[in-house]
């Protein structure tokens, strides 16, 4: 019932504020006008009526005309997109400029969560998407509106393409804290360097340094800013074992877990599995996919864990890595309870697309007029409480902001 | 959506001029000058207070009710102010407290529906609407046909020989296309050009619709036009005539020119209709054709419509006038006893429905210097008699007129005309005029009017006169049409009719004179008196059915736009465009000689189909761009190009040519048949080619 409804209300070409001015112009026209002998009123109900009539005409005209335009169209969609990231599909509609009053509109109802701008190009309109979110999909549903520049009259449709498209999380910026933080001499070995150690022992200076390891002898000799690069683990035992868990707003950790995955920051006998799949991924590019897929399993996150283990050698699972949603949830106790099962020695990294310490609650009056700010990420107020939370566990928390690759 | 979202700057600039415009007409005849300008800035800074908060996310509701919150901050300062002002000359602190009053609501006001407007876009539509009324306040003065209002107005466009109407009829359109400004977003050179086609399509519909007409007056249940429109729940006026308790100004609803003196009476009487068979408990218009013949009943169409009258001349002296009726009549009237009526040229299609002489008869001599003479003539065949006589069954009629006659004078016992005194003074001394009275409409209305406690209007009367005359044997039967005071109205030649002077009265039969006028004025009343009608309406409306708007404004110059001669020349010239234009299609698409010319042939055939080079984009992008449509564009493009650039050889032109026509070839092929006629009646594709 209510799909009928949403479905007659996007074809119904009249608004509220058409019927409203259409009763108002119909009153004054056929009621007011006879009986006070009005002549201003009457003939501006007039042009309020020829207004209404004129662009529902024109809507209904412009929507079956674009409707045959864009049944001939390709669906133009690349294989994969990045959250985040805006990319022009090449997909292009007419843009009705000629039609004067006519704007047209585009959106995706399938996938949801999608941002579609249309940009002008060659006289027509260029789509332009910005995907929030991952995930896989089998076809696609544009919903192509056509409305006037008065906001009376509006006519939208839908049309259907059957598409292979994947939607990959964007991954995080890799800051010079992360680059400084691969090379201590941690249980982490430095990927670029040999398995065994480089015997490289200073460097140039990068920003983000600590000033502590700036060489300030070897600045007063040279004038060359150099730092003292800390001493490699004599014995190094790659962790390549790692686990994705999905949650609400994991998208940055998505993303976290991309860098480290794609920059090799985990070593390159990379063993990775995210919840959704069982067989460990050997490669980034099926790590990739692995977290594209584990958009289905928000609300069963960590669930997979063990048995994820199971395919792993359990001579090879003695630590690991696990990159969880900033929200908590369910999934917290199923982590610390697979880290105590298999006696891991884990660290938690978690992705935050948001920085620095959540804004004070707002003033009685500030909330009475203003709503909450909804761009802010929902994870701010409630990290804090996480990160302790899983410290408490003794787990070793990092937290990842993905736009800037800051770590805290 | 493109269209959606924050408005643009300068769209919010429009918006609030056109809202403070629209406040400063709603408010100045009303506030001080203090008072409107604190109005039209609250106005202002409201919108764009508006406009940067559009962006941040907002509890709308709340902020409706601190805009109400903030209206009545301002009602409660001024408040105070007036109360603890005492110390303050009073002049400073009746502009200070206009200003906080009209301020503080503009504000508060604008600031809400600002805000919900940009919420939700069908607000918008109370914008517009509060400019357009805005405006029809500052005119609303005209309504009710008073074309003579606003002065300011109809005095310049009479002193330009132009009728008001249309100049308020564009003040409408006006207002409306730059109201529909509220209704936009953002501001492109398409908008506007929307605009200003909105425009012109609202002169197109004036041009071809029709002016607003005010509704005929509705019959109220004992058969009386007039006053039923007016049904205000606070005006409780129900038929009868002469109310002037509405806070409306009457409707004028035709104008009579007199072309002969104005009689020497109280009232004119404009006869529409009468009354005469008696169904049940009722009078009702005879259809027979046996009676009444004396009542002109269809419109002269073409000939004029005469009735052979049955009133003797010396008593009666003719009058014409001309009528010009303002609504629409489904039966003619005319002054006394209307004996010719007679088409007439329409002066003002635009403002008169019809138009039409009347020859008529109007008694001279009063009803009392008639005594002596007997009512029914002795002529009459018995059904005529029976038929003026007729009355309900109901003895009640007959003991009651008994009663009356009983009482006259001993000198006149048995005189008609003195037994129909008696009854008219009966009912004019015992009788109460009040428009009150509704419960008087339903079964047998007369019986409850004159057996009970005699309270009603002139239809209960008439009908209650009636029925008392004919229980004495006289001949008798009721009038209706319009009721004229001569006091209240000026001096002019024109009579103004309006629709509340809508009436009924009885009309006896007195032999030898013919039908009397027996009108019954009760002494008792609860209806103020009538006021007195505007004079400059009345005149200015004689005037108009005269052809003469300027009145005495004759000295200035009228305006005379020559539309025919501009129709002429318009359509002379754009014949001439289009003729021209196509000239230099067909010439263009000739195309031979040189390969710039075979090649701009082509790309003439594209910008007919709307395909022209866009600005910016190369030959070769706009090649490939159509290559789907005509393959053969693209290396002829090239050919083109090598050409233009000095590979110029025979072979090369030769292939221009013959890839010319295979391009001409795949396009007609590649494009619907309707396209291609589109195509070919475009007479401006060509200007597109670049």
């Amino acid at each position: 019932m209510r799909r009928l409804f949403d479905r007659l209300r996007r074809v119904f070409p009249l608004r509220a504020g058409a019927l409203i001015l259409l009763a108002a112009a119909a009153a004054l026209v056929f009621l007011w006008a006879p009986k006070e002998a009005d002549f201003l009123l009457y003939p501006a109900g007039l042009v309020a009526l020829l207004l209404v009539v004129v662009c529902t005409v024109l809507v209904v005209l412009g929507t079956w005309s674009l409707r045959r335009t864009v049944k001939a169209l390709a669906v133009s969609v690349p294989e994969r997109l990045e959250t985040t990231r805006p990319t022009g599909t090449g997909f292009r509609i007419p843009s009705l400029s000629r039609w004067l009053v006519l704007d047209v509109g585009l959106s995706w109802v399938e996938p949801l969560g999608l941002e579609v701008r249309l940009e002008p190009l060659d006289g027509q309109l260029a789509e332009v998407v910005t995907a929030k979110e991952r995930g896989r999909y089998t076809r696609i549903v544009r919903r192509f509106t056509v409305e006037d520049v008065f906001g009376l009259t509006r006519s939208s449709f839908d049309v259907e393409w059957t598409v292979a498209l994947a939607i990959t999380p964007a991954s995080a910026k890799q800051g010079a804290q992360l680059a400084a933080g691969r090379s201590q001499g941690e249980t982490l070995a430095n990927p670029a360097g040999r398995a065994e150690g480089d015997l490289v022992e200073m460097r140039q200076y990068a920003y983000g340094d600590s000033m502590r390891h700036v060489l300030w002898k070897v600045y007063a000799r040279s004038r060359k800013l150099l730092v003292r690069m800390p001493e490699r683990a004599l014995a190094p035992g790659p962790i390549s074992v790692a686990f994705f868990v999905a949650g609400v707003d994991d998208e940055a950790s998505a993303g976290a877990a991309r860098l480290y995955v794609e920059a090799g920051l985990l070593g390159a006998d990379l063993l990775f599995t995210a919840d959704g799949s069982v067989v460990p991924a050997r490669s980034a590019r099926d790590a990739v996919e692995q977290l594209v897929d584990s958009a289905t399993q928000r609300g069963r996150g960590g669930e997979a864990l063990d048995a994820a283990a199971a395919q792993i050698d359990p001579g090879r699972l003695t630590s690991c890595v696990l990159f969880v949603p900033p929200v908590d949830g369910a999934w917290r106790e199923r982590v610390v309870g697979f880290v105590r099962k298999h006696s891991l020695s884990a660290s938690v990294i978690i992705g935050v697309d948001e920085v620095g310490e959540a804004p004070a609650p707002p003033s009685r009056l500030n909330s009475f007029l203003f709503q909450p700010d909804a761009t802010l990420d929902t994870a701010r107020p409630s990290l804090k409480a996480l990160r302790a939370a899983l410290e408490a566990e003794g787990l070793p928390v990092k937290v990842l902001h993905r736009t800037t690759g800051q770590i805290s | 959506m493109s269209t959606l979202g924050r408005d643009s700057g300068r769209v919010t600039v429009l918006k609030a001029l056109l809202l403070s415009a629209s406040v400063l007409l709603a408010l100045w005849s009303i506030a001080t000058p203090p008072g409107l300008l604190a109005a039209v800035a609250g106005t202002l800074f409201a919108t764009f207070l508006a406009h940067r908060l559009e962006a941040a996310r907002l509890r709308i509701l709340n902020w409706v009710v601190l805009g109400v919150g903030i209206a009545l901050t301002g009602q409660l300062a001024a408040r105070l102010l007036s109360a603890f002002g005492s110390f303050l000359p009073p002049w400073f602190t009746l502009m200070f407290a206009d200003a906080l009053v009209l301020g503080f609501t503009c504000f508060g006001f604008f600031l809400a529906l600002r805000l919900c407007s940009s919420r939700w876009r069908a607000f918008s539509v109370v914008e517009l609407a509060l400019v357009v009324f805005s405006v029809a306040h500052a005119f609303a003065d005209h309504r009710h046909m008073r074309i003579h209002q606003p002065r300011f107005l109809s005095d310049w466009a009479w002193s330009h020989g132009v009728e008001p109407e249309p100049v308020l009829a564009v003040l409408g359109v006006t207002a409306m296309a730059l109201s529909a400004l509220l209704l936009l977003r953002v501001s492109r050179a398409r908008r506007l050009v929307s605009m200003a086609l909105l425009f012109l399509g609202g002169i197109l519909v004036l041009l071809v619709g029709e002016p607003p007409r005010l509704d005929v007056p509705k019959e109220d249940e004992l058969g009386v036009r007039g006053n039923e429109n007016k049904d205000d729940k606070d005006n409780k006026n129900k038929g009868g005539s002469n109310s002037n308790k509405s806070n409306k100004p009457p409707e004028p609803i035709a104008v009579a020119v007199l072309h002969d003196d104005l009689p020497d009476s109280d009232a004119l009487y404009f006869r529409q209709a009468v009354r005469s068979k008696l169904v049940g408990d009722r009078l009702v218009e005879d259809g027979s054709g046996a009676f009444d013949t004396d009542v002109p009943t269809r419109f002269p169409a073409g000939s004029p419509v005469q009735v052979t009258l049955t009133q003797a001349a010396e008593f009666h002296r003719r009058l014409r006038t001309s009528m010009y009726l303002l609504v629409d009549h489904a039966q003619l009237f005319g002054v006394g006893f209307p004996e010719e009526i007679a088409p007439l040229s329409n002066p003002n299609p635009r403002r008169f429905v019809a138009a039409y002489d009347v020859n008529s008869l109007f008694l001279t001599r009063p009803v009392e210097r008639m005594l002596g003479r007997s009512s029914m003539p002795p002529e009459w065949p018995e059904e005529q008699r029976a038929h003026y006589t007729a009355i309900p069954p109901d003895p009640r009629y007959t003991e009651l007129s008994e009663r009356i006659v009983r009482d006259v004078d001993p000198r006149f016992v048995g005189d008609d005309i003195m037994k129909a005194l008696a009854i008219k003074q009966y009912l004019e001394k015992e009788g109460f005029y009040s428009l009150e009275e509704k419960t008087l409409v339903g079964d047998d209305p007369v019986a409850q009017f004159l057996f009970g406690d005699l309270r009603g209007y002139c239809v209960h009367f008439a009908h209650a006169a009636v029925f008392l005359l004919r229980s004495q044997g006289l001949p008798a039967r009721v009038a209706i049409g319009y009721g004229v005071q001569t006091q209240q109205r000026g001096a002019g030649s024109a009579v103004l009719i309006f629709a509340n002077e809508a009436h009924a009265w009885p009309e006896l039969y007195v032999d030898g004179v013919g039908w009397v006028t027996f009108d019954i004025m009760p002494e008792h009343s609860d209806e103020p008196p009538a006021p007195h009608v505007d004079q400059d309406l009345e005149s200015a409306l004689g005037e108009l059915a005269r052809k003469d708007p300027a009145g005495t404004l004759e000295d200035t110059a009228p305006l005379v736009i020559p539309w025919e001669l501009i129709g002429f020349i318009t359509v002379t010239l754009a014949g001439l465009a289009l003729a021209g234009a196509f000239v230099v299609k067909f010439w263009r698409r000739l195309g031979r000689g040189s390969h710039r010319l075979v090649y701009r042939s082509v790309l003439d055939v594209f910008s007919d189909l709307g395909q022209a080079r866009h600005p910016g984009e190369s030959r070769e992008r706009h090649a490939h761009r159509l290559a789907e449509r005509a393959p053969s564009f693209v290396p002829l493009t090239s050919a083109h190009l090598r050409l233009t650039l000095g590979h110029d050889d025979p072979e090369s032109r030769a292939q221009v040519e013959a890839l010319a026509k295979a391009t001409r070839a795949e396009l007609r092929a590649r494009t619907s048949l309707l396209a291609r006629i589109g195509g070919l009646f475009n007479p401006v594709g060509w200007w597109f080619t670049r």
